[in-house]
């Protein structure tokens, strides 16, 4: 069973460590750069959803209220603090 | 039941079990006076009795379990934050941060913040237009009851068995902080928060959660300007623990490289934290989207999910950054778990130190009657309706909610008594949350294929849900058996959620593909964006 179980690792172990080396080859700066992109991805898909999915009434409002506001001011947040924090 | 998937796996397990292990160094910690036990006892008197008002009107299981769809937004979100947060967290957080620093963020960051924005926006209309009490019932809809009854069962497992682990930490904190023996501390924080989720059910959970987040962000909030006017502001504390040294060069960055010897690499953080294990939680954790699915509206429930998110950026803050303050205190703890206790003790005034232990208690209550509403919701409406009893009427189900919730009160008060006679008590934790999360990769699948492709099929669903746990728990097996570790970290539970989300993705779909399609009836009003297929091309 044993060996079996390490015959199986080994396997796997080939594609896991390419992986890994492919990762390693990016840099700390690639990958700051791929969680803002990340972000502003983000940021982007919300600013152009459609009116109707992102607006309404809430009870006691008379104005609607769009929630894409609130959406951006939460990822534009992230986006700062994972450009200072990094 | 914060950090269920992510930070649980990776911080809060070995927290449990230090603040298990260590409870009598923590009494020592915890010097409380009479002021302090007045504000606690007048916060617990105080929550109690709310909830128990807010029971008066239930009449129906609808109003038991999804309180009549009635709830705020704004109580919504607070009650969704507070209930990812458990007190075990707030303690556990900043022992982590004392040790790896601020890199703990990127669990209520990454780990919380895009995914609650897209579950907001996509997912959570759906679920609440559909009319379902649980997202077993959605996935049975949508897919089949073999799909339903799988998650159903895992989901009623973990929260039968997380409810005793809660309980018994809790009273071990009460224990600690009030002086009672175990078994008393068991039972009476069973009773108490029993009593008000058998009374006032969904609707008392969520709004003593909302009160016990505003207590909760008041008292970690004051512990954090307290800390930070002792380390002499916020430039001196950075300037100090920067001078501690090169092992401490990472405690101000959120983004670590692959080979750091944290458990916190950047692509573990990315892809298995912020691309499976954090959307796995918000999409599917049924003890966090049942408040949602008991809003007043659809846009109330994106309401809620939108200012979650927004006060999610502040928890990091308030919970992360006095861990790092600790090291300006006192670099030398030798366990980082009495990082904030230590912390607690030499900078908190008197009455002070009362407000954060209601925190503390806050947080701990709201877990608990959180996982002990979704648990007695899960079984009555997919296992004892489905199978059982399918067609009384919706007063037989309150009574039966009601019976679950005492029999889970019950059940919780011999588990926790159990788990305090245990030896060796972090291997049921342990064994409890590895099961948990070997289903979350498999689980996203479900979600993200069933409400994102109209293609997708209830027998792919079922392959993909089995394949993808098979694959997890034959890599945790080969990682933990293999002569030489499968993965080069300790805690692979972020890849192994990785690899198991895309084994079962691709099965999923490799397996729809070639079963035949689902009605457009069983589709519409389940699919994103969904019309029929005549509209399809058009709209999907």
């Amino acid at each position: 069973m044993q060996a079996l179980i390490d015959s199986i690792a080994n396997i796997l172990r080939v594609p896991g460590d390419y992986l890994r080396e492919l990762t390693l080859m990016i840099p700390l700066s690639g990958a700051r750069t791929i969680f803002i992109l990340y972000f502003v991805a983000l940021l982007v898909w919300v600013l152009t959803m459609p009116k109707s999915e992102v607006c309404g009434v809430l009870p006691g409002k008379k104005e609607p209220i769009d929630l894409r506001f609130y959406a951006a001011a939460a990822l534009i947040g992230q986006i700062m603090i994972y450009s200072l924090f990094s | 039941m914060a950090y269920i998937i992510g930070r649980m796996l990776l911080e809060i397990d070995e927290s449990i079990i230090k603040i298990i292990i260590f409870q009598d160094e923590l009494m020592q910690l915890a010097a409380l006076t009479g002021i302090d036990y007045a504000l606690m006892i007048a916060y617990l008197v105080f929550t109690i009795g709310l909830g128990i008002y807010l029971g008066k009107n239930i009449k129906t299981g609808k109003d038991y379990f999804l309180a009549g769809r009635s709830l705020p937004w704004w109580a919504v979100g607070m009650s969704m934050v507070v209930s990812d947060i458990g007190a075990i967290d707030i303690v556990g957080i900043a022992g982590s941060a004392y040790i790896y620093g601020i890199v703990v963020g990127n669990y209520d960051w990454i780990g919380c913040i895009p995914v609650m924005i897209i579950c907001g926006f996509v997912f959570i209309p759906y679920f609440w237009r559909s009319e379902v009490y649980t997202i077993p019932e959605f996935l049975g809809k949508r897919f089949n009851v073999g799909v339903r009854t799988i998650a159903a069962l895992i989901w009623g497992f973990f929260l039968a068995c997380n409810l005793g682990i809660m309980l018994y930490a809790t009273a071990v904190m009460m224990k600690t902080m009030l002086g009672w023996g175990l078994g008393v501390s068991i039972i009476v924080s069973a009773v108490l928060i029993g009593l008000y989720t058998l009374i006032g059910g969904l609707k008392a959970v969520v709004y003593t959660d909302a009160l016990q987040c505003v207590v909760m962000m008041l008292g970690c909030t004051m512990v954090l300007f307290i800390g930070l006017y002792h380390a002499g502001g916020v430039g001196p504390f950075v300037n100090t623990v920067h001078d501690l040294g090169i092992d401490y060069k990472d405690h101000f960055n959120l983004i670590l490289p692959v080979d750091t010897d944290s458990p916190h690499p950047w692509t573990g953080i990315l892809l298995g934290l912020g691309m499976v294990l954090a959307p796995a939680y918000w999409f599917g954790n049924q003890s966090i989207l049942q408040r949602c699915l008991g809003a007043k509206s659809e846009f109330e429930a994106k309401s809620a999910f939108m200012w979650g998110a927004l006060l999610k950026i502040t928890i990091p803050m308030i919970m992360v950054v006095p861990g790092i303050i600790v090291l300006t205190h006192n670099p030398n703890i030798k366990e980082a778990d009495f990082a904030l206790p230590t912390l607690i003790r030499d900078t908190l005034p008197t009455g002070m130190l009362g407000i954060f232990f209601a925190a503390f208690l806050a947080a701990l209550m709201s877990s608990v009657d959180s996982c002990l509403n979704s648990a007695s919701t899960l079984w009555v409406k997919d296992i004892y309706q489905r199978f059982f009893v399918p067609n009384k009427d919706d007063r037989h189900y309150l009574i039966i909610g009601r019976i679950l919730t005492v029999l889970f009160t019950v059940w919780g008060i011999l588990f926790a008594f159990w788990i305090s006679g245990l030896k060796d008590q972090d291997s049921i934790y342990n064994i409890i949350q590895t099961i948990l999360s070997l289903f979350q990769g498999p689980s996203l699948v479900l979600i993200l294929t069933g409400v994102l492709w109209s293609r997708t099929t209830g027998i792919a669903a079922l392959v993909g849900l089995i394949s993808g746990l098979i694959t997890s728990s034959g890599l945790l097996i080969i990682h933990n058996y293999a002569t030489v570790p499968l993965f080069q970290i300790q805690d692979p539970f972020l890849f192994i959620a990785l690899w198991s989300f895309l084994v079962s993705l691709v099965l999923t779909i490799v397996v729809s593909l070639l079963t035949p399609r689902e009605p457009d009836e069983k589709l519409v009003g389940l699919v994103y964006r969904y019309k029929g297929r005549n509209e399809n091309a058009s709209v999907n």
